[in-house]
């Protein structure tokens, strides 16, 4: 049985075990007897074998940046490129992919997950705004060879990621300490990536002392415990939470799933649906369109939607991510958004410029008459 | 690279690959090729193509002021649009892509009620 590339970030706050967890999901799942490769992403950026790869990217942005400029990309949104380290590990996950049933990457801090999946969007962003017929006059004048060529290939690379990053095989498990001033934090990189449409499929309270455990302070260290994940529980809008109890000296002790779940169960296909509702819906009725955006937490709280060109900008602490709009949506207004149970709702309106009857309209009046 | 001899774009040279035939040769093959020789076509484009970009372009990169070289087939040309039309010719300092362009579409916030 293949699991169709399962793709299985592991992130965690400092000193939380996510490291421990990654290897310990990987052991179960081979000893289930899948293919898995593991993949550190943690941060340390490791040359990549082709090397030509990596310093295309980074000549690449050099180049555009300073022969071609960034038009018309607004040039502050280039300070917040990716360094090349995030590009290598994108790489070097997605050709595990390709190899393997399950890849189990571990992503080290959570700024790092955040990083990872903001970079796909954001670089497909950059790219589709920076590649127009300007540049590829540029390039015709200028003799500049290659550029256009090499923008074009990364493009395609990163459309690729993008693809890994919201399939529905893929997903990230969060690790916590045990300690209730690390919700918040935990909280806010899984809103985030369910806003970026990363499926956050369970958070770890890791490394809650045992039951007579030693130490003078241990009850107060599992009621601590039991607040997190109980706080965790509650401002997770659905997302399982459970708790581990390694040690930092015994890896193997890491439990990888929820009591008397299996590791595979939570790795397949199968178990994808019940998960994650995250895909956009659309529908209609005689006042026009509705969009729902699924969002989860702080995301449905604080999550802006917005419009540029013929794409939907759902948009969370400084962090944009960038959907095509279906093209029946194209040529509507918005009207106004509102936010619900499962995330974000807009309205949508045919633009009287472009549509003036309204046909459902007049079939009320008609009747009426 | 540096080793290369330049050549126009209608040379066709002499260092063909000893293996192969004269294109538009006598040997047998279909009659087609013998009046019309597409490899022999794709490679003269190339060539072309090559040697517009060493012998024209690359130096021209090098020109601030299309005044100043008039041996230049970009200079001139720049030099007689700017004659003609009164427009200000690009150069490599001030090429195409940083011309001032219009900003990019700002994105229209959409407000959010709290159906709740």
């Amino acid at each position: 049985m293949r699991t169709s590339g399962r793709v299985v970030l592991v992130a965690g706050q400092g000193g939380a075990g996510a490291t421990s967890l990654a290897r310990s999901t990987a052991d179960a799942v081979r000893a289930e007897g899948f293919t898995v490769l593991e993949v550190d992403a943690s941060g340390a950026t490791v040359a990549h074998p082709d090397a030509s790869v990596v310093s295309l990217t980074g000549a690449t942005f050099g180049r555009l940046w300073q022969e071609a400029g960034a038009d018309p990309v607004v040039p502050e949104a280039w300070s917040g490129l990716p360094d090349v380290g995030l590009v290598d590990a994108w790489i070097r996950i997605t050709q595990a992919r390709q190899q393997s049933d399950v890849v189990v990457v571990d992503a080290g801090s959570l700024a790092r997950v955040r990083d990872l999946c903001v970079l796909p969007g954001t670089l497909a962003h950059l790219l589709d705004a920076a590649m127009t017929p300007r540049m590829a006059m540029w390039r015709s004048v200028s003799g500049a060879g290659g550029l256009f060529e090499s923008l074009s290939d990364l493009r395609m690379g990163v459309r690729g990621w993008l693809d890994v990053l919201q399939h529905d095989a893929t997903s990230v498990r969060l690790v916590a300490r045990p300690v209730r001033d690390c919700v918040d934090e935990v909280l806010g990189s899984s809103a985030l990536l369910s806003m970026l449409g990363v499926d956050v499929d369970g958070i770890v309270v890791n490394r809650v002392p045992r039951k007579g455990a030693r130490g003078t302070d241990g009850h107060a260290a599992r009621a601590e415990g039991r607040a997190t994940v109980a706080a965790l529980t509650e401002g997770s809008d659905g997302v399982p939470v459970w708790r581990a109890t390694s040690r930092p000296d015994a890896r193997p002790s890491v439990r990888p799933v929820p009591k008397g779940s299996s590791p595979v169960a939570l790795l397949t296909d199968a178990a994808v649906p019940a998960t994650r509702a995250r895909s956009m819906g659309l529908s209609a009725d005689d006042d026009g369109y509705r969009l729902a955006i699924p969002l989860r937490g702080e995301a449905r709280r604080r999550a802006r939607v917005g419009v540029q060109d013929d794409r939907l900008v759902v948009s969370l602490d400084g962090v944009h991510a960038w959907h095509e709009l279906p093209s029946l949506l194209r040529r509507c207004e918005p009207l106004g958004a509102a936010r619900t149970a499962t995330g974000v709702t807009i309205r949508w309106s045919p633009d009287a410029g472009v549509w003036p009857h309204r046909p459902a309209a007049e079939r009320v009046v008609g009747e009426e008459g | 690279m540096s080793g290369d001899v330049e050549h126009p774009w209608w040379y066709s040279g002499d260092e063909g690959e000893p293996d192969e035939e004269p294109s538009g040769g006598t040997s047998g093959e279909a009659a087609g090729s013998a009046s019309l020789d597409w490899q022999g076509l794709l490679s003269g484009a190339v060539r072309m193509v090559d040697w517009a970009a060493s012998a024209v372009v690359e130096p021209h990169g090098e020109h601030t002021d299309p005044a100043d070289h008039p041996e230049c087939l970009v200079c001139r040309t720049l030099t007689l649009v700017q004659d003609r039309t009164g427009m200000t010719a690009p150069t490599p300092q001030a090429p195409v892509a940083r011309e001032p362009v219009p900003p990019a579409v700002p994105i229209r916030w959409i407000p959010i009620e709290d159906e709740d």
